[in-house]
């Protein structure tokens, strides 16, 4: 409180705090016993989905990884002969460092 | 080293640790039962309020913004449960015919002085507003621009309520020393 200017703010204050409710345990445990307990459907939802994707995953993931094993040694052959292994290599990992930075700039912790 | 009560507000909102909330509820108790206590004149009452307010204060801490106090932002919250609760009494009274006089103030149909107590019985003779931010400042030890933020009152109104609330106080008291 400001402003408080004479003998009887401080005596109004005194009153105020001998007449205040003694801290009650008992309170404290309604209170916590009328807390809205936590849903258990999400955490079950967000479980089943989980499993389901891994299950879908690991179903087709042979697939996946054959195909993909095709396509990059179609594509990473000719990258090679045409920038070099070392060229190659700087560029992905410029690419990597720029989608870090992008994604800490959008975020805001990082100031540029 | 107790941890403050932004540290607690952060735990029960990235974790829902429920203990943490019982440590900002032991802490604030005294303060929220005290400033209802003496807004509605009756301590059960008030009680009820109480824990409607931290029920509350539990499922809207993620809107809680430091930086301004925990505690305004909870007395603010137990503020409006105070409105809420005279508004339902209202409601109840017009509906039980017990309000016969359409223009009757809500304080003087809900307020009534605590059986006993000189400071309940001195709150009595305030206004509404005059009560509501000398209980804010005086019980609570908010400042005026907290009690103002609490209220939604212009922080000069809360100055001119304090000020007369005091003086209506200080009043009352000086008369009852007279008379003994």
């Amino acid at each position: 409180m400001t402003g408080r200017h004479d003998d009887f703010d401080a005596r109004l204050a005194d009153m105020f705090g001998a007449h205040a409710p003694a801290p009650d345990p008992l309170f404290t445990g309604r209170v916590m016993d009328a807390l809205p307990r936590p849903s258990l459907a999400r955490p079950v939802a967000l479980t089943l989905a989980g499993l389901t994707g891994a299950l879908v995953a690991g179903w087709q993931l042979p697939n996946l990884v054959s195909a993909l094993d095709a396509m990059m040694g179609g594509f990473g052959g000719l990258a090679m002969e045409a920038v070099g292994p070392q060229a190659m290599a700087m560029g992905l990992t410029a690419i990597g460092l720029a989608a870090v930075t992008l994604v800490l700039t959008r975020r805001g912790t990082l100031n540029i | 080293m107790s941890r403050t009560d932004e540290l607690l507000v952060a735990r029960v909102v990235a974790t829902g640790d429920r203990r943490a909330f019982g440590e900002l509820v032991t802490r604030h108790q005294k303060l929220v039962r005290g400033m209802l206590a003496r807004l509605t004149g009756r301590p059960a009452d008030a009680d009820d309020l109480a824990q409607e307010t931290f029920v509350q204060a539990w499922q809207r801490l993620d809107t809680y913004r430091g930086p301004g106090r925990f505690k305004s932002w909870l007395c603010q919250i137990a503020y409006s449960r105070f409105l809420m609760s005279l508004r339902r009494d209202k409601a109840r009274n017009r509906m039980l015919g017990a309000v016969r006089d359409e223009g009757m103030q809500i304080e003087q149909a809900h307020w009534q002085p605590g059986a006993g107590l000189d400071l309940d019985r001195a709150l009595a003779a305030l206004g509404e507003g005059e009560r509501t931010c000398v209980v804010l400042c005086y019980a609570s030890g908010l400042s005026h621009s907290e009690a103002a933020e609490v209220t939604g009152l212009a922080i000069g109104t809360v100055k001119s309520h304090v000020n007369r609330g005091r003086a209506k106080l200080k009043d009352w008291f000086d008369r009852q020393e007279n008379a003994a």
